[in-house]
C-alpha cells in the first residue's frame, strides 16, 4: 500500500481465487468441459460454499479437440493451452495491475458505509492432471 | 501331404464312406416324431387326429370347404378378437393370458353391462335402466367359481350332469353372489310385461341347488315383493331386493360384486362430473408439474400466481411468454447499457501451433461486479464478509491487542470437514 501511495485506514486487499478442473459432460462421454471459475476471499466461507459466489471467467477450450489427434509435440500442446489460460486471465492481471478500485461496503445492521479501495491480488487454486507438470499443483500459492 | 490327402477323398468317394461328422449331423438332424393329438369336434362328434394344434383343426374342419353350421357354433369365440376355441377353458385362458388383456377387459365390460342391473341396486343407485325396458328375468343358479385371475369368466357350474353343462350358456351369467353360491342368469329372450312378474316366478329348491326365475323390473322397487313360495321356506325363493339387502348387510367390502358395483360408481361419477373450466386447467396444471416432477405445493403457488397476475399475462398465443424472452427483457431491464458487458463473448484466436479456435470469455470486472452487487451474495454487506469486526469504529482493521495495532490476518472460521 505504502508502494501505491494508498492510505492503509481507507483500502483493504481482495483477493481473487481462481480454481480450474475439467469435468466430464457426460458418463458414457468423452467430451470435457473445463471451466475457469474465480471468486473473491473476503467473502466469508459459507457464503464460498454457495455456487453462486463463484462466477466464469472463461472456458478452455476442449482439450480433446486441442490436444487430440494432432502431430503436434507435447510441448506445442500445452504451449498452445496455456496461450488460451493467458488470454483468459488476462483480464486478471489487468484489474491487478491497474490500481485500486473503489467500491462502497455497507453495514446492515448500523446502516453506515464506507467506502474502500480494494487491491485485488491473486490467489490461485489449480487442479489439473499432474502429468500435465507446467500447470500441475506446484503452481498452487499465493501472490 | 497333399497327395496323401488327395487320395483319401478319392477312397472315400468311390467307396461311399463317411466321416464321423457327417454321420453324426445326420444324427442331429433325423426328424422328429410329433405326437399328434386327437381332437373332437363338438358340433358333428367326430374325433380326428391328423392336424397338431386346435387353431389349425379349427381353421381346416369348421371353416372348411365343407364345413357345418353345428360345427361352427359349437365353437367358443372371442368377443373381441378373431380367437375361436374348442372349449370354455380355452376360451378362459386367452381372456386371462397377458398378451390379451384388451380381449379380457372387453370381455369383463360386457359382463359388466350385463351386471348393471345387479350392481346398480347393490349399491342403492338407480343408475342407468332404471327406467328403461328391460324385462329379462334373471335365473339364479347354485355353483361354486373357479379360482382365476379373471374376475368374471372363470364361474363354472357344479353339480351339474354332462347334458346339464353342455346347455349352460356363459353369456348369459349376469352376476354372482359367494355368499348364497349363486349365479344371476340374465334370459334375454324373454319379453315379458311388467305386469306379469308374479307369473314368471318359478321356484324349485333342493339341497344342493336353488333356481329362481326373479322378474328384473322389480329389483327397483323399494318394498319387499312376495313370492309363491317365500311365505313357505325362507331358502326357496328370494327376491332380486331381499338377495341384495342381504349383500349389503353380510357382504365385505372385498367381495365380487361390490367391486363390480365400486366400478359402475366411478362410471357413474365420471358421466356426472362437472367439467368446469377451471377444474379441467387445474387437472392440466397438476398433469404438467407432475409429468415435470416439480414437487406438488407448487400447484397452489401457481394457481395464486395466475389469479393474480390474469389481467397482466398476454391472451394470445402469439405473444405468448416464453422463458428466453423473459431473461432477455430482465437482462435490458437489470443492467441496460451493461448488458453488453455481462454477456460472455466469443473470442476467435490462432493458437501458436497455428489452429484457430473459439473460446469463450467473460469480463472479470464484470463478474467481480456481479460478486459484490449479487441480492444472493451481497458482496457488499459486512455481515457477509470476514470483516466482522463489529467492536471497533473501523470493521477493517485487523484485530486489535490492547488498543495497539498488531501483525494479524483476516480470521474466517474454518467450517469445512477437512480442518
Amino acid at each position: 500500500m505504502r508502494k501505491l501511495n494508498l492510505d492503509p485506514e481507507e483500502s483493504i486487499v481482495v483477493p481473487i481465487i481462481l480454481f480450474l478442473d475439467a469435468t466430464q459432460i457426460g458418463g458414457l462421454s468423452s467430451h470435457s468441459l473445463e471451466p475457469l471459475m474465480m471468486t473473491l476471499r473476503i467473502l466469508k466461507r459459507t457464503l464460498r460454499n454457495d455456487p453462486r459466489a463463484w462466477k466464469n471467467v472463461g472456458y478452455v477450450e476442449e482439450v480433446s479437440r486441442i490436444l487430440g489427434n494432432s502431430k503436434l509435440t507435447p510441448e506445442e500442446k500445452l504451449e498452445d493451452y496455456h496461450f488460451i489460460l493467458k488470454l483468459l486471465m488476462q483480464d486478471i492481471k489487468d484489474l491487478i495491475t491497474s490500481g485500486p478500485v473503489e467500491w462502497v461496503f455497507i453495514d446492515r445492521g448500523t446502516g453506515k458505509k464506507y467506502r474502500r479501495n480494494m487491491i485485488f491480488r491473486l490467489m490461485m487454486i489449480i487442479q489439473k492432471e499432474p502429468t500435465d507438470g507446467l500447470v500441475g499443483m506446484d503452481l498452487i500459492g499465493t501472490q | 501331404m497333399d497327395k496323401r490327402i488327395r487320395a483319401r477323398r478319392i477312397l472315400r468317394s468311390s467307396t461311399g464312406a463317411s466321416s464321423s461328422r457327417s454321420v453324426a449331423s445326420r444324427k442331429r438332424k433325423a426328424p422328429v416324431q410329433v405326437v399328434r393329438k386327437t381332437y373332437v369336434c363338438l358340433g358333428c362328434n367326430e374325433s380326428f387326429d391328423s392336424f397338431n394344434r386346435p387353431q389349425q383343426f379349427i381353421r381346416s374342419h369348421h371353416f372348411g370347404p365343407n364345413a357345418q353350421d353345428k360345427c361352427k357354433e359349437s365353437l367358443h369365440c372371442c368377443i373381441r378378437c378373431d380367437y375361436k376355441a374348442l372349449h370354455e377353458h380355452d376360451l378362459n385362458t386367452h381372456y386371462g393370458s397377458k398378451s390379451n388383456r384388451e380381449c379380457c377387459i372387453a370381455n369383463n365390460s360386457n359382463i359388466l353391462t350385463l351386471n348393471q342391473v345387479d350392481t346398480a341396486n347393490a349399491s342403492g343407485m338407480n343408475i342407468g335402466h332404471g327406467s328403461s325396458n328391460y324385462d329379462d328375468v334373471v335365473h339364479t343358479q347354485t355353483f361354486q367359481p373357479f379360482v382365476s385371475n379373471n374376475d368374471y369368466n372363470m364361474h363354472a357350474p357344479r353339480g351339474f350332469d354332462n347334458d346339464q353343462s353342455a346347455s349352460f350358456d356363459c353369456d348369459e351369467i349376469v352376476g354372482y353372489d359367494p355368499y348364497t353360491k349363486t349365479s344371476l342368469y340374465l334370459k334375454s329372450s324373454m319379453n315379458n310385461d311388467h305386469s306379469s312378474s308374479e307369473d314368471d316366478i318359478e321356484c324349485s329348491s333342493s339341497d344342493d341347488e336353488i333356481i329362481e326365475y326373479i322378474h328384473h323390473a322389480d329389483c327397483f322397487l323399494p318394498e319387499v315383493s312376495t313370492s309363491k313360495t317365500s311365505k313357505d321356506t325362507n331358502d326357496v325363493s328370494l327376491h332380486r331386493n331381499d338377495v341384495n339387502l342381504n349383500k349389503q348387510e353380510d357382504v365385505p367390502t372385498n367381495s365380487l360384486n361390490s367391486l363390480l358395483s365400486m366400478k359402475e360408481i366411478m362410471l357413474s361419477n365420471e358421466k356426472s362430473m362437472s367439467k368446469n373450466q377451471w377444474f379441467v386447467a387445474g387437472v392440466e396444471l397438476e398433469n404438467i408439474l407432475s409429468n415435470s416432477n416439480v414437487p406438488l405445493h407448487v400447484t397452489d403457488k401457481l394457481s395464486s400466481w395466475a389469479i393474480k397476475h390474469k389481467d397482466n399475462l398476454p391472451s394470445r398465443m402469439s405473444s405468448e411468454v416464453k422463458r428466453e424472452k423473459i431473461y432477455k427483457q430482465a437482462a435490458l431491464q437489470m443492467y441496460v447499457e451493461l448488458d453488453d458487458k455481462m454477456r460472455p463473448q466469443h473470442h476467435h484466436i490462432v493458437l501458436p501451433s497455428g489452429r484457430r479456435v473459439s473460446i469463450v470469455k467473460f469480463d472479470v470486472r464484470a463478474q467481480i461486479f456481479s460478486i459484490l452487487d449479487c441480492p444472493y451474495i451481497d458482496g457488499s454487506d459486512l455481515q457477509h464478509l470476514i470483516f466482522d469486526n463489529n467492536s471497533n469504529d473501523n470493521p477493517f482493521d485487523v484485530l486489535l491487542k490492547e488498543g495497539e495495532r498488531i501483525k494479524g490476518v483476516y480470521n474466517d472460521t474454518e467450517t469445512s470437514v477437512w480442518f
